[in-house]
């Protein structure tokens, strides 16, 4: 408890001073902003390990290549009667 | 704010709670806009630390500690922001006291304050910065010493010295026993 608080008291009835409107406005406008901005790093997706995303092109020419060859032996049936 | 009553709002400040802010902003709006204006004694600078203050709490509210004491973050910053403020503006107020020229009235004034309250205002204005912060933090919005002394980077005892000299020092001027600073305090009192 702080003993001259008694004497200081005169202080304490000074009027309480109110930030103008429009700075509110900016104020919480701006800090919004900010905030929002702090949530974005965390949406970003994670950077692909390269190991992962090679397999995963092997894996699609893989299969392309197949189908691709499902189609040539189809048409080379037909063809031929 | 005491270390066994955390801040209702200061875990979801911590996770960048929108509305957590806004509720601390409510809270402290007045009190610290209040300081600004009677620390810097001119409403557009007090303006500029304002938003500067709760735009560091923005951009720091995922770094603030579990125990943090809000109350005393903020004006720990606008403290420090007005710091900053004085020494870069230190190098223009030395041109100008070297060209003679005056320095602009920056006496606080409120809506609804009486002449009791002016003679305040104008005594604080004319004390020194160390004294004004000091007596503002503790006198006007009511910190505790502790706090008080959290906030301006100094030990306990430190701040009970200053408070004392700081105190008298106000005494004196509303007494006029400083003839300098009695006629500023007596002219922002006259019709």
């Amino acid at each position: 408890m702080n003993p001259l608080n008694e004497e200081l008291s005169s202080l304490r009835d000074l009027p309480e001073l109110e930030p103008p409107p429009e700075l509110d406005r900016l104020v919480i406008e701006r800090a919004v902003d900010v905030l929002a901005d702090l949530e974005r790093p965390d949406a970003v997706p994670a950077r692909l390990p390269r190991v992962e995303v090679l397999a995963y092109t092997a894996g699609l020419a893989m299969y392309f290549a197949q189908a691709l060859n499902v189609a040539a032996r189809f048409l080379a049936r037909v063809l031929s009667g | 704010m005491s270390e066994t009553t955390p801040d209702p709002w200061l875990s979801a400040l911590r996770q960048g709670d929108r509305r957590a802010f806004e509720q601390v902003y409510a809270r402290e709006r007045k009190a610290l806009y209040g300081f600004l204006v009677r620390l810097c004694r001119d409403g557009n600078v007090a303006s500029d630390l304002f938003q500067n203050t709760w735009l560091k709490l923005a951009r720091g509210a995922r770094e603030l500690r579990e125990d943090t004491d809000i109350r005393a973050w903020l004006f720990t910053v606008a403290r420090n922001e007005y710091r900053s403020y004085c020494r870069a503006q230190a190098l223009d107020l030395s041109r100008l006291l070297t060209l003679g020229l005056d320095t602009p009235d920056l006496a606080v004034s409120a809506p609804g304050a009486n002449a009791g309250a002016a003679a305040i205002e104008a005594a604080l204005g004319a004390l020194g910065d160390t004294e004004r912060e000091l007596l503002l933090l503790v006198g006007v919005e009511g910190l505790e010493l502790q706090e008080a002394a959290q906030v301006m980077g100094i030990s306990y005892a430190a701040l009970r010295q200053r408070l004392v000299r700081a105190r008298k020092r106000l005494v004196e001027l509303l007494d006029g026993r400083d003839p300098a600073a009695g006629a500023t305090a007596r002219k922002a009192v006259e019709p």
